[in-house]
């Protein structure tokens, strides 16, 4: 396990400075200090950044830091799209001290990545390992390096140096259901598709479904199906690499009309178009390395606990009860049991689960994702919709994606339900029960 | 009139092509000077295509030295050979090797989609100076074989080469066709000044050139400049 | 006053002005959205009631107003000088000096040739292919003016207010008119877009003329600049329950928002521990109740959370379960309304219209006769080149060499 990450990382770490050597030919001095530093600074602040922030608050930074360095993605193609690019070996002029800061913040990404990546636990096998790591990292710097002019003639795109290796971060990160940023944005990117519908017929005084033909409003509906976060998200995801693309590709070539000669120009031509299809290289990298990110992230690796729900139904006061202990079946043992109540064509699905000494019961969905439900991992849930980790001792709390509280009596017979207020709690709360503009308002 | 004496395209010393035990060409000294037109004449297997595929880069030499346009052909590699192929020789065949299901204009773009990129104006014009302005869109099949030795001219100048080779390009066309395309040589020589080797049987066809070698059984037997016809209509 | 003008051209009138602007917005959208599941409705607060971030917004529309007026005085002045070459994209396209020159006949022939029109003034000849785009760049530009207009107005004056309308009730005084909603009709008529037709016949009494209106469902119908957006519908059934306990009768309309069938509204009996729940019927024919008038209601009496008696009642009727008596002899329509005050919609609309105008004439334009244009002027000796396609490019490129070609051909002779 340790191994296979140990060998992603450094296959990683190669590809990065394989593209960083490209892109600042004739900079080593900058480079590899820029490379070094950045890397032992990295791995130092993130050691540090472990040591004295506890529980999940370094892993909030470290993402917000990722998500500042996707955003800036979006900045680098407006300004390429705007300014039109050029090869950016075709500029000398980029100070020396301008190569080591940049790639000092991206080895330093990826030393801080490179922390997050290793197992929990603190003896010093891990830091062992760290230092083997690091160790292996500045000699396949080396090795690298001198590999890097036997590679085919490929040159860099204006913004795809930082195209190229904030998409390796992003990979590492999608590695870790904690970092990944993709499925956030898929997240955000449904409420916002949601809010924008809602909005947009409200503001333009659109009448609402019981007016609309039916075969309209489903189409309207699709906005509110269950892909719409992950397509919406991808779009969103793509959109600085296929800037870049672009904008190299619409890139207007240099006027060959001074050529009194057909065919040179013709030469001259066939050339230039070449060596913009080389510059194509490294955005197109970038983006094959986004979808790998976010196929990762849909992906996870990781094991969930998640029962099947198990079927319950309500005595004739309209009252649920799920004994505490019963047979093999023990609520208190930390893990999360899964219900399902069912009222005609309605279903309600719900988890009891156990922590900070206490039990406490939700919905099996949050108010703001399509109701995937919620498995368990060490210390926390993940919802499988936006793929984000609820620390245990949150739940039961209401708000976000954190799956939705319902009041309950626990006695010695168990605990109680109602099974109405379940229904109307799922009816009124989760996403795909108010699926359309105007319902649930 | 083309400049006669200038800088040399085709230098050979000692070129030599054995198959076997055949000798096809004997060695050979030759030089050709840039802008001249020469034309090969022989009997069938004296080595005249011998020769002139050595010349395109065709084929490789079993001994001797080939220098064109002052490169060393021995020296390329079979990408550089392939690369000198299609920018700086143009070859025309007495078997047209026209692709057929292309129209005229295709079959000329063609040929500038290997050496860069296709440019359809320019070829429109290149088959329009070679007089088959109104004949772009046909196929080879419905062209006749001087139009189609025609449309194989301006593909083969169409990449302004500086040398441009032709083995018996006029073989299978009668008297007036081939008077046509002589004509055509003579005028689009004029104008780019490119170097022409021709080798015909055709008496005919080497008075328009300014210097004929007769080859026999592989060697040179005579090398002889003279007048050359086609200002005077006969 | 130099200074004023540069001002005006380069930061007002900026191409990257709006896209920066949209950026900015974003970059709150995100931050909020990373505090707040509520981001949008987040963001338009903040906007409406936040000033500098109202004067942000509004800064796009005086972008693009700036844009237009620039665009169309560059157009004009082009214009005149035969064609329109504008002076920034000449960098986009090519530009070259020849030692030649070429008589001018034998240059018209040749771009005629090629399928040019040409004009020659004195010391140049233009010549041009196609149609410009300049009249999609204008309604494009002109639409975004529009929308963002509507999006600013929107945002910060919007006001709103929910009411019912009534069958043979007074207007609300929100209306701020006199009148009486005569009649609400629901219709089916499966449209392009909508399955449905709702006409809210409302007659004004202006002291002695009386006038008669009809709101429909969309475009919302308006009065004085407020329009009447229908939210859902309701019905107010005129109901007499009489329970057991005579001191607990009740009669009168009760306003119910239980359309369509299903939905569930309910009324406390005043003084009286009782509830009464009402959904209306499944109708049995396939016709709506609500256009039918044919109306059936299904109530349930609850008395202290216990349910007490249940039934079905149609309009007209009257029924008794386990003691209790409910009537409903007559019902009034309702539409749940809001009263919206907002100026920026129209613009909204004008803008989507004037944006599809933009893509339906790009589109063809583009595709089939994009602008070509090239211009030869007389140099010295030589000849200045000019030459630009907004489409087309490649072949547009290639004649423009021929020609070139050409003129430096004739020169050698
Ligand atoms: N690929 C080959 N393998 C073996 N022998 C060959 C090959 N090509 C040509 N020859 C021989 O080389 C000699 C010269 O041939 P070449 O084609 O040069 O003659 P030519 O002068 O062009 O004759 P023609 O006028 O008939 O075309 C001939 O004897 C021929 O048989
Ligand atoms: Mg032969």
């Amino acid at each position: 396990m340790i191994l296979a990450r140990g060998v992603t990382m450094l296959l990683v770490w190669a590809i990065l400075v394989m593209g960083l050597a490209r892109a600042y030919a004739g900079e080593k001095a900058a480079l590899t200090a820029g490379c070094a530093a950045g890397l032992v600074a990295g791995t130092i602040f993130g050691f540090f950044l472990f040591a004295a922030v506890p529980g999940e608050i370094p892993f909030f930074i470290i993402k917000s830091a990722l998500a500042a360095a996707f955003i800036s993605l979006f900045i680098v193609a407006a300004i390429v799209w705007y300014r039109g690019t050029a090869a950016e070996g075709d500029r000398p002029s980029v100070r020396h001290a301008v190569v080591a800061i940049t790639v000092f913040l991206f080895a330093a990404g990826y030393g801080l990545l490179l922390v997050c990546r290793l197992p929990y636990g603190t003896d010093n096998s891990q830091f062992m390992a760290l230092l083997l790591i690091l160790l292996a990292m500045l000699g396949l710097w080396m090795i690298v390096y001198r590999l890097e002019p036997l590679l085919p003639n490929i040159g860099m795109a204006k913004g795809g140096t930082s195209l190229f290796a904030v998409s390796l971060l992003l990979f590492i990160a999608s590695l870790s259901p904690r970092l990944d940023l993709f499925s956030p944005l898929s997240m955000k990117v449904m409420k916002l598709i949601h809010d924008f519908v809602h909005q947009f017929f409200e503001s333009m005084l659109i009448p609402d479904h019981p007016f609309f033909r039916t075969d309209i409003w489903n189409y309207i509906g699709l906005l509110f199906s269950n892909g719409v976060g992950f397509w919406g998200g991808l779009a969103i995801w793509f959109i600085p690499t296929t800037g870049v693309t672009l904008a190299t590709f619409r890139e207007p070539l240099p006027s060959v009309a001074h050529v009194r000669q057909a065919a040179v120009r013709r030469k001259l031509i066939a050339a230039q178009l070449r060596e913009r299809r080389r510059r194509l290289f490294f955005p197109l990298f970038a983006g094959l390395v986004m979808a790998a990110a976010a196929f990762n992230s849909s992906h996870p690796s990781v094991e969930y606990w998640d029962p099947k729900p198990l079927a319950v139904k309500a005595d004739s006061a309209g009252e649920i009860v799920l004994p505490v202990k019963d047979g093999d079946v023990d609520l208190k043992d930390g893990k999360l049991h899964k219900y399902l109540y069912q009222k005609g064509a309605q279903k309600v699905r719900f988890f009891a689960l156990y922590r900070s000494g206490e039990l406490t019961v939700v919905l099996d969905a949050c108010s703001i994702c399509q109701p995937d439900g919620y498995g368990q991992n060490e210390g926390t849930v993940i919802c499988y919709y936006c793929k984000t980790l609820i620390p245990l001792e949150t739940v039961g709390k209401p708000g976000g994606c954190n799956p939705i509280p319902v009041p309950f009596a626990v006695d010695g017979s168990g605990v109680h339900l109602s099974a109405e207020m379940l229904v109307n709690t799922w009816v009124a709360q989760v996403q795909s029960e108010k699926k359309l503009p105007g319902g649930g308002k | 009139m083309p400049v006669e004496s200038g800088t040399c395209i085709i230098e050979t010393a000692g070129l030599t092509k054995r198959y076997g035990d055949i000798c096809a060409l004997a060695p050979l000294d030759l030089q050709v000077s840039e802008g001249e037109w020469l034309t090969v004449m022989g009997h069938s297997g004296s080595g005249k295509s011998t020769l002139l595929n050595l010349l395109g880069g065709l084929d490789r030499p079993t001994a001797g030295r080939l220098l064109v346009g002052g490169e060393d052909l021995l020296a390329f590699s079979e990408d550089h050979l392939a690369r000198f192929r299609r920018e700086a020789v143009g070859i025309i065949f007495q078997q047209h090797h026209l692709i057929p299901y292309l129209t005229a204009l295709e079959n000329v773009m063609m040929a500038q989609y290997f050496h860069s990129v296709p440019d359809q104006a320019e070829a429109r014009q290149a088959l329009e100076r070679v007089g088959l302005g109104k004949r772009l869109a046909n196929r080879p099949g419905e062209l006749s074989g001087g139009e189609q030795q025609r449309v194989c001219i301006a593909r083969a100048i169409i990449n302004s080469p500086k040398l441009l080779l032709g083995d018996e390009l006029t073989g299978n066309l009668d008297h007036k066709s081939t008077r046509l395309v002589m004509e055509l040589l003579k005028e689009l020589h004029e104008e780019e000044h490119f170097t022409l080797v021709l080798v015909t049987h055709n008496q005919e066809v080497a008075g328009w050139g300014g210097r004929t070698l007769f080859m026999d059984d592989g060697k040179l037997v005579k090398d002889l400049r003279h007048e050359r016809k086609g200002d005077d209509p006969s | 006053m130099k200074r004023l003008a540069w001002f005006l051209r380069h930061i007002v009138a900026s191409r990257g002005a709006t896209p920066a602007i949209i950026g900015c917005f974003a970059l709150i959208y995100i931050i909020i959205a990373f505090y707040n599941d509520e981001a949008l409705v987040t963001l338009l607060a903040l906007t409406r009631s936040t000033p500098p971030l109202a004067m942000l917004l509004a800064c796009i529309p005086l972008n693009l107003a700036a844009r237009l007026f620039f665009e169309i005085a560059d157009f004009i002045r082009k214009k005149r000088l035969t064609v329109f070459l504008p002076q920034e994209t000449w960098a986009a396209g090519e530009r070259v000096k020849l030692a030649g020159r070429m008589e001018a006949d034998l240059l018209e022939k040749k771009l005629a040739g090629a399928g040019y029109h040409c004009r020659h003034g004195e010391g140049f000849i233009a010549a041009w292919k196609g149609i410009s785009a300049f009249p999609a760049r204008f309604f494009l530009l002109l639409g975004f003016l529009l929308l963002f207009s509507g999006i600013l107005l929107s945002t910060t004056t919007r006001e709103s207010v929910r009411t019912p309308l009534i069958e043979g009730e007074p207007l609300p005084e929100a209306m701020g008119a006199q009148g009486r909603v005569e009649q609400i009709l629901l219709r089916d008529r499966p449209g392009l877009v909508l399955a449905r037709t709702l006409a809210i016949t409302v007659g004004f009494f202006d002291g002695s003329t009386e006038t008669t209106k009809e709101f429909g469902l969309y475009p919302p119908g308006s009065l004085h600049g407020v329009y009447l957006y229908p939210r859902y519908l309701g019905l107010a059934p005129f109901v007499e329950f009489t329970p057991p306990e005579r001191a607990f009768a009740f009669s009168s309309y009760v306003t119910l928002m239980i359309y369509p069938p299903g939905r569930e509204d309910s009324v406390e009996v005043p003084g009286s521990p009782y509830r009464i729940a009402f959904t209306l019927a499944e109708p049995r024919s396939a016709r709506d109740p609500y256009s039918s008038g044919k109306y059936e209601l299904q109530f349930r009496v609850v008395k202290d959370k216990a349910a007490v008696a249940e039934g079905t009642v149609p309009l007209g009727s009257t029924v008794t379960r386990n003691g209790y008596t409910l009537a409903f002899p007559n019902a009034k329509r309702i539409v749940m309304t809001d009263l919206v005050r907002d100026r920026g919609l129209s613009f909204i609309w004008w803008s989507g219209l004037c944006m599809l105008v933009a893509v339906a004439v790009y589109m063809p334009v583009r595709l089939l006769a994009p602008r070509r244009e090239m211009m030869f002027v007389a140099h010295g000796r030589g000849t200045q080149a000019i030459s630009w396609a907004e489409g087309g490019k490649t072949a547009h490129r290639s004649v423009f060499h021929g020609i070139l070609d050409a003129i430096s051909r004739d020169q050698d002779r």
